[in-house]
């Protein structure tokens, strides 16, 4: 393999960039991206199929420039409005939300923002190097790889559940079950059967993350926000820039590192997305690190992790793109599509004559991150500064970008309806102090489960894959993951992570629990009801969901109960703070219906116009602020959504009952 | 790349009527100034979304005034959120196009409740070729050897959903040469379901474009049946780059019953389309035919022939709006009982019907 690392095709590689276009079209791809990353709603896909039918009338070096860089740093400025509004900008910043958004409250965005993006450039490089330095012994370790490995791997994520349940275990593991449930709506591959679809073909292709995501997280935290009333940081100052962030990543080097691995490891598996990078980073961060009670409470650790892991799968997606072909996810097979087009073949002929172009994609990596960071770290401070923003800028705004960016899932009337029941399923658990984590995990991890779990069961005998060196390799990791955390903790006699902090509504009791219980026992019920009349292969994953969330919920039963019994003997009488929260919830909860019925009855436009306006004037902003609120918004709207994607709204109400009015005009 | 004999005799009929009309003179069509758009049916990143951003730009070169071109992303139900607001909503004043591929005028999808439109009055602006699928099977001879001994383990298959030409054409197979087959289903996508090919997972996979099916061929696999081209005298004959690999409609002569071969004929017909462009249904003449004349151009220019030839192969076809309005108005006309006997086929060989 000495050919493989000749210094003149990494020359090559460099120079061929090196030209005004090659070195302009770094710069864009990089900046566009950027920005596109840090809208919540839009993604880097989109910028990708934009831009390829133009990037296939490029000279090879120039598609490389354009394409890999754009390719390279989506999950560097995602965490922009992970941290500050936890809004996952694309879907390998989810996790950041956990820790990245308490820090903001506690006045700290600044360093979260500087630790994400220097992890974020650390993670990238690191991939880029994994990339290249692997390439001679990785054909045979993929090829030693199959589906009883990867369902291992996947088994090994969701064992994160226990951990990031914290104090409620039971409850923990309920909402994972949930999440398993929520998993198998769709389409089933295996027999056809359309499940829990109620006949629509909305549902075909399961519930869009980003939908389940902002409703778990953005919703209740906007909620609580407003019900608050100060800015996100609550403090209302900012401590630690953002160069202390970057410090961090050096104090936790070993971490960064161990996460780069794992975000390379889940790139270079075609089918596991972003999503799965920094949920399985964050998951090894928290099972593996010291004081692990402190994650979710806005430990730094908590946001290296998923930002590092996040963009060195971009490394580890290059993997199978360039050894065998096999594009490593959707943004590689679009690449690979151009790169065809242009001349530049995967596959043996890269690691031969077209070496330079490798190493050119390797060069673009590194150029890119280290780009993305440098402008991520110059405009971190004005970002963080967001932050003492007061709330009656921060909510309406948010809100309005929860909205949009639950409408570009499907662009779909629909989306808005399962966003309000995710808020509402958020807004409950956060109050009743389920953790949420666990059900956004197993929605991410199910739908991999099931596919790798039959193909494992179809293709091979029992026998056969659990003696696989690769299966018994993890199971044993499996085993020690889930047991060092127990065992560490009970030696300290620690408590698990804390993973929510407590809701600012009104403070509820045992007896929600109870309902909660109640309703998830009728749920499980129902699924079940459905799924009598389906063939065993599309139904035995439901009773499956069923028989464990039926076995949890009734052990939470008890324990409520005996909670009930408790708090019985302690007469709680309300305080007028108490009554106070009650009365701004429901305020908030009515604003947010307002925005829903809005733009049901008058569209998107009025109403995100209308909507931060009223809000801002109704708790103190001027009206200056107020019209410079509903203007951007309706800039965005615009100059975003209906310019460049150029969106396909839903007609609102009025518009419907104008044309059965005027029919033709 | 042709169409079947009653697709042409169809087409034939369409331009015949077409040159006897008396065509009132018109007005020169024009989109200078103006901003086409083209409604693809599918989300971002996929491949109908990159054919149309493709050819869709350059269509936009060659419309007269070459207007501006826009994209929009309308995903749902496999394309057919797109096709209903198509049919509904939009006008046919020659400024909205809307980008889809052959599983949205497949009689089986058109079957479905949900659909609420009719392909058959669509006025095709052109389309691309579905180009024969390669089914391939690992080089090991007893793998190979198991394919026709039904005495022994069978060979896995290895497939996304079951809704692939490729794994049609192995229930053809099983059902009429005898294979030995058991169908591994749930591969999350193309990569995949290629990748545990090469990794020995599964023995038989299938695909059609070349810089998937090359890379397998030049490694671990090799190419066992073709379902082949169309050529000029409506016969499916060996793909440019697959000479030697039988056809499998070559293998199924005489082995068919007069039901058995008009269920097959149809079902050919169902793979005839790959990628397509349409405008709505009234759309007046002289604004079907610019789009027509522009399309035609785009897909005569030697370089993007270049460029699709690289892409999908030495093979690359396409069709002319007049050739897809009759290939889908023949589609539409599918009656169940055509439908019937493969679908049975099917769910006796252990595929999904979805």
């Amino acid at each position: 393999m000495k050919d493989l690392y000749d210094p003149s095709a990494m020359l090559n590689g460099f120079l061929g960039l090196m030209t005004p276009a090659g070195i302009a079209l770094i710069i864009a791809g990089t900046v566009v991206c950027s920005i596109f990353a840090a809208m919540p709603g839009i993604g880097t896909l989109l910028l990708l199929s934009m831009v390829l039918p133009y990037a296939m009338k490029l000279d090879p070096f120039l598609c490389i420039a354009l394409l890999i860089s754009i390719g390279a740093v989506g999950g560097t400025a995602s965490t922009f409005s992970s941290v500050l509004i936890a809004v996952p900008g694309t879907a390998g910043s989810q996790a950041t939300i956990l820790d990245g958004h308490p820090m903001a409250k506690r006045g700290e965005a600044a360093r979260a923002f500087g630790a994400a993006y220097v992890g974020s450039a650390v993670g990238g490089l690191f991939g880029g190097l994994v990339f290249v330095l692997s390439l001679p012994v990785m054909k045979p370790l993929v090829f030693a790889l199959g589906s009883p490995e990867f369902m291992m791997l996947v088994l090994w994520g969701l064992s994160a559940v226990g951990v990031l349940s914290g104090n409620a275990p039971v409850k923990g593991l309920m909402a994972a079950a949930l999440g398993l449930g929520l998993s198998l709506i769709g389409t089933d591959a295996r027999t056809g059967i359309e499940r829990f679809t109620f006949e629509d073909y909305y549902l075909w292709n399961g519930i869009h993350l980003v939908l389940i995501a902002l409703g778990i997280f953005a919703v209740p935290e906007l909620v609580d926000l407003s019900v608050r009333r100060t800015s996100v940081a609550e403090a209302g100052r900012i401590g630690k820039g953002q160069w202390e962030g970057a410090k961090d990543v050096f104090r936790h080097w070993w971490l960064v590192l161990r996460s780069s691995v794992v975000g390379v490891w889940v790139g270079m598996i075609p089918g596991l997305g972003s999503s799965v990078a920094d949920w399985f980073a964050y998951a090894h961060a928290v099972q593996t690190e010291k004081n692990p009670e402190k994650f979710g409470t806005g430990d730094v650790r908590g946001v290296l992790a998923p930002e590092s892991a996040n963009n060195a799968k971009e490394g580890g997606d290059l993997i199978p793109s360039i050894l065998f072909g096999v594009p490593g996810g959707t943004s590689m097979a679009l690449m690979l599509t151009a790169f065809i087009s242009v001349g530049i073949q995967p596959g043996e002929k890269m690691l031969g004559e077209q070496l330079p172009y490798l190493y050119a994609m390797l060069w673009v990596l590194i150029i890119a991150n280290l780009i993305a960071t440098s402008i991520s770290m110059g405009f971190a401070n004005s970002f963080a500064k967001l932050s003492l923003a007061p709330f009656y800028a921060i909510v309406p705004m948010t809100l309005i970008f929860c909205v949009v960016a639950a409408f570009s899932a499907n662009y779909a009337w629909a989306d808005l309806l399962v966003l309000a029941i995710f808020s509402v399923v958020g807004i409950i658990m956060k109050r009743h102090g389920w953790p949420r984590p666990p059900l956004l995990v197993a929605v991410v991890l199910g739908p991999q489960l099931q596919n790798y779990l039959w193909l494992t069961v179809e293709r091979y005998e029992p026998q056969e894959w659990m003696l696989r060196p690769g299966v018994m390799a993890f199971a044993l990791l499996i085993a020690i993951t889930v047991a060092v955390p127990i065992i560490r903790n009970r030696r300290r006699k620690a408590r698990g992570m804390h993973m929510d902090l407590a809701s600012e509504g009104p403070k509820v009791g045992p007896k929600g629990d109870i309902a909660i219980v109640a309703f998830y026992l009728a749920l499980a019920a129902f699924a079940v009801s459905q799924a009598v009349a389906w063939p065993p292969k599309a139904a035995v994953p439901v009773y499956a969901f069923a028989a464990f969330g039926s076995a949890l919920a009734i052990a939470q039963l008890a324990i409520s109960l005996i909670a009930l019994r408790r708090s019985d003997q302690v007469a709680h009488v309300a305080t007028e703070e108490d009554r106070e929260k009650s009365r701004r919830f429901r305020e908030i909860i009515l604003w947010i219906g307002g925005l829903g019925a809005g733009i049901i009855i008058i569209g998107f436009t009025v109403t995100l116009f209308l909507f931060p306006l009223l809000y801002a004037r109704r708790y103190g902003g001027g009206w200056k602020l107020a019209l410079g609120m509903g203007i951007s918004a309706v800039a965005i709207l615009i100059g975003i959504f209906d310019t460049l994607i150029h969106i396909i709204w839903p007609e609102p109400l009025v518009e419907l009952l104008w044309d059965a009015i005027f029919p033709g005009k | 790349m042709k169409i079947s004999a009653s697709l042409r005799f169809a087409a034939l009929a369409a331009v015949t009527a077409a040159a006897v009309a008396t065509t009132p003179a018109v007005a020169e069509v024009s989109f200078k100034g103006k901003t086409v758009k083209i409604i693809i049916n599918s989300k971002p990143g996929g491949g109908t979304d990159a054919s149309a951003r493709q050819v869709g730009a350059l269509l936009a070169d060659n419309l007269p005034g070459k207007p501006q071109i826009v994209f929009q992303n309308l995903p749902g139900g496999g394309g057919i959120k797109a096709n209903n607001y198509f049919a509904a909503k939009v006008k046919g004043d020659g400024l909205t196009a809307l980008a889809g591929s052959r599983t949205q005028v497949s009689p089986y999808k058109l079957r479905h409740k949900s659909v609420k439109y009719d392909p058959g009055k669509y006025r095709f602006v052109g389309g691309t070729a579905r180009l024969g699928t390669i089914i391939l099977i690992n080089k090991d001879p007893k793998i190979q050897a198991r394919l026709t001994d039904k005495s022994q383990k069978p060979v896995a298959f290895g497939a996304i959903d079951g809704e692939r030409t490729g794994d049609h054409a192995a229930v053809w197979a099983m059902e009429y040469l005898g294979w030995n087959l058991k169908f591994v289903l749930g591969y999350a996508g193309t990569s995949e379901m290629l990748l545990a090919a090469r990794r020995g997972e599964v023995d038989m996979v299938n695909n059609q474009t070349v810089f998937n099916v090359m890379p397998l061929m030049n490694d671990n696999m090799k190419a066992i049946v073709q379902l082949g081209n169309r050529d000029d005298n409506e016969k499916f004959v060996e793909r440019v780059e697959f000479k030697g690999v039988p056809v499998l409609g070559d293998l199924l002569k005489g082995k068919l019953d007069a039901k058995a071969a008009k269920a097959y004929a149809g079902w050919l017909d169902d793979q005839t389309v790959e990628k397509w462009i349409a405008l709505p249904g009234g759309t007046p003449d002289d604004l079907t035919k610019a789009w027509r004349d522009a399309h035609d151009k785009v897909m005569k220019d030697p370089k993007f022939v270049e460029l699709a030839k690289r892409e999908f192969g030495g093979d690359f076809g396409w069709y002319t709006g007049r050739q897809m309005d009759s290939i889908v108005k023949n589609l539409v006309a599918t009656t169940d009982e055509d439908l019937a006997f493969f679908i049975n086929l099917r769910k006796k060989h252990g595929l999904p019907i979805q």
